[in-house]
């Protein structure tokens, strides 16, 4: 009984640490750039969700529309602010950058939005349950990764049947060429980070009713989406998905079986493990070193 | 070491000498805190300066180093003078373990990999009960004494400070030594690096166990200073402020650590008034430091007194590499005496091409 709500449990992270990580892979595809701050997007994704939704007493589909908008705002600010400058100097410091960016709105928020950690009310998500063969599953578990899986398959179609997206695809593949077929680059990117901002923002909406809302509460998640892109070899966007089910899933199996308190040594030391294995991810591929 | 930086150096130690001698306890505190955090910015700018690859882990040699200190001092009743280099030996020797996933990946990768270090250990040293406290930490690790005299603070600020010296001093050497510019020439590159017989594998771990080391004994000391220790001492947020004493102060500048110290430790006390917004302050300070001075303070100083930077190669060559080379790697350069080393860099001309390729 344990393990089949630990397998759902972990299935419903593993989504989100996906969908984080897709955030992170969108950027780098376009740019080889990250908004290392991820974390906090998600964060200020729960937290207008929750000002206006719940303390301002708005509609919800209103306070979610409002902060998936400030997510994807947030995002380009971070590239405008933190990402561009050293890119255009040639310089690595923009992972630096953007965690100093990080720090600074954690605590901005910190200082508006309080210290006390909040819990969203209870919804039409948390309160229908169901049971399936003597589980007990809430109807949020299942939409997470439900829509997890959408906003996967909806990037793909979005990247291959669009003109946007062939035109990101273009940059991917070779910035120079596709500046002289008239795509606009710098706005490419932007937009990268805007949606990578989205998605940062759709997931810490979709995991704010299972956890408490407060400044702090995406670094670690951001740090686990790092983890879930990397490993899934950064490059490649189904590989990132895989790699964010098998991360949450071995993170709940690991708790069900071992106990919480092992569950992040072991989860980072096979990180680690896998890193000293595979180089480049559990799906990437070995990039070639140009001399 | 010319005179003149000889003189300036010994009337700075007699200056914090003097200023250890009149300080009161929590002065005394912060600057061995000062001197510390000195000593692992300077081991994480050999790793981040001379072989150009980040650790954001290093709180975790830090932890080690502290963890052996207090364990072995308190468990085992060991002596301090025998403990803090065991400390710095294992701290020293995981950091040559972990530099064997670091070998091979770069950039994010490596970045990731010491992330998930700096948490194992934390972790570890949180659920590994019996012999670290967990949660509850380490208490009662006592003061190094010498012969009949026990350390107080003011001891303890003067060990560091010679500690501190030391590892100033021992990463001057090694940054003009051979092995030093070989570091470097890997850093730029390692194809080019590997083509002139350097092992890129030997270079990064050993700048790898010598940053770790270097961060153990400083970690051990700060054990013994603070005499109580947990997993709550040594968060991941640390390891954030240690690159940042290397970034502010300036990467592969030898005077960088201490300056990015003096400002990372001293800027909270400073802004205690504002206690709440002070990493608020942080935050801000470092974007616009990273913005305004790439090459941290000591670069700032050495560009704005028009002095020379003391990684790049010799005027003369420069001069020559910005007319004439077009290649990335403009000259290699044997200099004949001791051993042979060769000098690699990368031309002024082709950053700027680059630049100029990326302003577009």
């Amino acid at each position: 009984m344990l393990i089949p709500s630990a397998l759902i449990t972990g299935l419903g992270l593993g989504s989100m640490y996906g969908l984080l990580a897709l955030g992170f892979y969108v950027t780098y595809a376009v740019s080889n750039t990250v908004n290392f701050a991820q974390g906090s997007t998600m964060m200020l994704g729960a937290v207008i969700t929750f000002t206006f939704g719940v303390t301002l007493g708005w509609p919800m589909g209103i306070a979610i529309v409002i902060a998936l908008a400030g997510c994807a705002l947030w995002g380009v600010i971070v590239e405008r602010v933190a990402v561009r400058p050293f890119v255009v100097r040639g310089s690595n410091s923009w992972l630096m950058a953007t965690v100093a960016l990080g720090i600074v709105i954690d605590n901005v928020v910190l200082f508006t939005f309080g210290k006390d950690p909040r819990g969203m009310p209870p919804s039409i998500l948390t309160d229908n349950a169901f049971l399936v063969a003597g589980i007990r599953i809430q109807l949020l578990q299942v939409v997470i990764p439900v829509v997890g899986l959408l906003i996967a398959v909806g990037l793909y179609l979005l990247s291959t049947r669009t003109k946007y997206g062939k035109a990101l695809l273009a940059v991917v593949q070779n910035t120079d060429a596709a500046r002289l077929m008239g795509i606009n680059v710098t706005t490419a990117i932007m937009a990268s980070f805007a949606v990578s901002g989205l998605f940062a923002g759709i997931a810490g909406i979709l995991i704010a009713p299972l956890f408490t809302i407060s400044s702090t509460m995406g670094t670690l998640f951001g740090i686990k989406a790092f983890a879930v892109a990397i490993l899934g070899g950064i490059t490649n966007p189904w590989g990132v998905v895989l790699a964010g089910l098998l991360y949450g899933l071995a993170e709940a199996l690991i708790t069900a079986l071992l106990g919480s308190i092992y569950t992040q040594i072991v989860t980072f030391s096979l990180v680690i493990l896998a890193l000293a294995l595979r180089p480049h991810g559990l799906f990437g591929q070995a990039g070639v070193k140009k001399v | 070491m010319s005179a003149t930086r000889l003189i300036i150096s010994l009337a700075v130690i007699a200056l914090l000498s003097v200023a250890i001698l009149n300080a009161d306890g929590y002065q005394l505190y912060i600057l061995a805190l000062v001197g510390l955090t000195t000593m692992v910015g300077i081991g994480l700018n050999i790793l981040l300066g001379l072989t150009g690859q980040i650790s954001l882990g290093h709180v975790g040699f830090y932890a080690i180093g502290a963890y052996t200190v207090g364990i072995l001092s308190t468990t085992h009743g060991w002596n301090f003078w025998l403990a803090l280099p065991v400390a710095g030996l294992i701290a020293g020797a995981a950091g040559a373990i972990l530099a064997i996933p670091a070998l091979r990946i770069r950039g994010p990768y490596l970045a990731m990999v010491t992330i998930a270090f700096g948490f194992v250990v934390e972790q570890g040293a949180a659920e590994w009960r019996e012999v670290t406290g967990g949660w509850n930490g380490l208490m009662g690790i006592p003061t190094p004494s010498l012969a009949s005299l026990s350390f107080e603070e003011e001891e303890i600020a003067f060990l560091v400070l010679l500690l501190t010296v030391g590892a100033l001093y021992l990463y001057h050497r090694l940054s003009g030594s051979p092995w030093g510019k070989s570091m470097r020439a890997i850093r730029d590159s390692e194809v080019a690096g590997q083509s002139l017989g350097l092992d890129p594998m030997v270079i990064r771990t050993t700048a790898f166990a010598l940053s770790a080391l270097i961060a153990g004994i400083s970690g051990g000391v700060f054990a013994s200073m603070s005499s109580f220790i947990s997993p709550e001492s040594f968060p991941f947020f640390q390891s954030i402020l240690f690159l940042l004493v290397v970034m502010i102060g300036g990467a592969d500048k030898t005077l960088g650590p201490l300056l990015g110290a003096l400002v990372i430790v001293l800027l909270p006390e400073f802004l205690s008034a504002l206690a709440e917004y002070r990493l608020l302050f942080v935050g801000v300070l470092l974007l616009v430091v990273l913005r305004l001075a790439p090459e941290g303070i000591v670069g700032l100083v050495l560009r704005l007194f028009g002095k020379e930077d003391e990684g790049a190669p010799p005027r003369d060559l420069r001069a020559q590499s910005g007319s004439r080379c077009k290649r990335p790697f403009d000259f290699l350069r044997r200099r004949t005496g001791g051993q042979p080393v060769f000098v690699l860099r990368r031309s002024a001309s082709y950053h700027e091409h680059h630049w100029a390729e990326r302003r577009r």
